[in-house]
């Protein structure tokens, strides 16, 4: 199944430079409906307010990181199938595990480059 | 023999050689006074001994003490693994930006010297450069997270001094002279403070006025004298000693005025009862407060994620606490 290039997309970063990065990256792969959050808790009140085809999502952020959102966003049954990219600094064996058990589809090490991001994209959502 | 009973023995032997007749004292009541001194002596001597062992316990006791207390501070945490993790931080940061600034330099200068001629490579070439540009760009994202660790160190060991202070029993007044005997810096090294945060220093508008006001050589002509509609059809120069070319047709716009106090702060800086030390120690309280529930809330948050960490370290056999690279990452997605 072809993957919909245009199906809304929820970046979540507290760094405004880091959230532009992303959404530019994901703009020159050809995804252009992006939505932005910056922290878990504002980024769990979008998500579930509006229907997101893929969540990108950075691990360290207040008040609610990104992890505790991960484990709401799989707690919830509106939300639960949501595929959910972590994108974050935080490259220790555990963390990695954690977000593994709590759920999450793929992780990417910052910094990272295009090429890696599509290569997530394309293992989380199928070939575009 | 106690302390109470030897005077009153004395006493009694005393007492009662005055009221014999002193020519029949016979040698055994002059052995038994003597008896009782030499008893006496004895006393006084073993109580210099222990009062003087009851202080060099006191003594050795407080050192113990301080030693202990010391030893918690744990000051080779700081040497052996915050101290170099901080150099490793600053070091990584000055990496980073380094590496990221060449990217972007490097990727400027292929868009600039791409030729245009080719409008189809062109766009190719300069599609790549700027995505390597937002890729090095998220630099700022790592170094700022570096930096943080990096503060929270030094955080850490402001606690640790303090901590170390008041074990000591520095005072206000210990500081105040060790301060005085510093040397005053002069010159150059006395202006020097580094950049200003937000809302220290002044901008580049009260820098202008504060130039203009002071009459410095200022490379632009006066602005013309806008106020009188001169019906002089040139601009000219004002009656200055010397009658400058001042080609310029069009006059800068005038400084803007310095940043006005807020009308509510400056009332209450001339109301009665206006303490600015009470102020500020209110003030000093309040942050102290804060940063005592923040410290408060790390703690409970590093507590939770130690117990999360062990939970996971039990359920999976790979070695904790250690780095990962994407390419392990991958194979536990896969």
């Amino acid at each position: 199944m072809a993957v919909d290039l245009g199906m809304p997309i929820l970046i979540v970063d507290d760094y405004k430079t880091m959230l532009r990065i992303v959404r530019n990256l994901l703009k020159q792969l050809g995804f252009n409906n992006v939505d932005e959050a910056t922290d878990g808790a504002m980024a769990l009140e979008k998500a579930r307010s509006s229907k997101y085809g893929l969540i990108i999502s950075d691990w360290n952020m207040e008040p609610m990181t990104g992890y505790e959102f991960l484990k709401e966003v799989r707690a919830d049954n509106q939300l639960k199938d949501t595929p959910f990219i972590m994108v974050t600094a935080e490259s220790k064996t555990d963390n990695v595990i954690a977000a593994k058990k709590a759920g999450v589809n793929n992780y990417i090490v910052k910094p990272f480059n295009a090429a890696t991001l599509k290569t997530k994209l394309v293992a989380v959502l199928g070939d575009f | 023999m106690t302390d109470g009973k030897l005077p009153k023995q004395i006493e009694l032997l005393v007492d009662n050689l005055r009221k014999q007749d002193t020519a029949a004292l016979s040698l055994t009541d002059v052995a038994s006074v003597t008896e009782v001194l030499i008893g006496t002596m004895n006393v006084f001597f073993k109580s210099i001994d222990t009062s003087i062992y009851r202080e060099c316990r006191a003594l050795s006791d407080y050192i113990d003490d301080a030693r202990k207390e010391i030893a918690s501070l744990q000051p080779s945490d700081l040497e052996s693994a915050r101290i170099p993790r901080a150099e490793l931080e600053l070091d990584a940061i000055v990496q980073q930006t380094e590496e990221a600034t060449n990217t972007i330099m490097e990727a400027a200068e292929e868009i600039m010297g791409a030729d245009t001629e080719d409008a189809a490579a062109y766009q190719a070439t300069t599609q790549d450069a700027v995505m390597r540009i937002f890729e090095a760009c998220s630099f700022q994202d790592i170094t700022g997270q570096r930096i943080s660790k990096v503060v929270e160190t030094l955080a850490h060991i402001e606690k640790r001094v303090l901590e170390l202070r008041d074990l000591l029993g520095v005072t206000e007044a210990d500081i105040e002279e060790a301060q005085g005997n510093e040397p005053q810096k002069t010159g150059d090294a006395a202006l020097l403070s580094g950049p200003a945060l937000d809302g220290e220093g002044i901008d580049q508008t009260e820098v202008d006025a504060l130039m203009g006001g002071m009459g410095s050589p200022a490379p632009a002509p006066e602005p013309a004298p806008a106020p009188e509609p001169a019906p002089a059809p040139a601009p000219e120069p004002a009656p200055e000693p010397e009658p400058a070319p001042a080609p310029e047709p069009a006059p800068p716009p005038a400084p803007e005025p310095p940043k006005a106090v807020n009308p509510k702060q400056l009332d209450s800086m001339f109301e009665e009862d206006f303490d600015p030390m009470a102020d500020l120690a209110a003030k000093e309280e309040e942050k102290a407060k804060e940063a005592e529930a923040a410290a408060a809330k790390e703690a409970e948050e590093k507590k939770k994620k130690e117990k999360e960490a062990a939970k996971v370290e039990e359920e999976v056999d790979m070695p904790a606490g250690e780095e990962v690279s994407q390419d392990d990452i991958d194979a536990l997605f896969s």
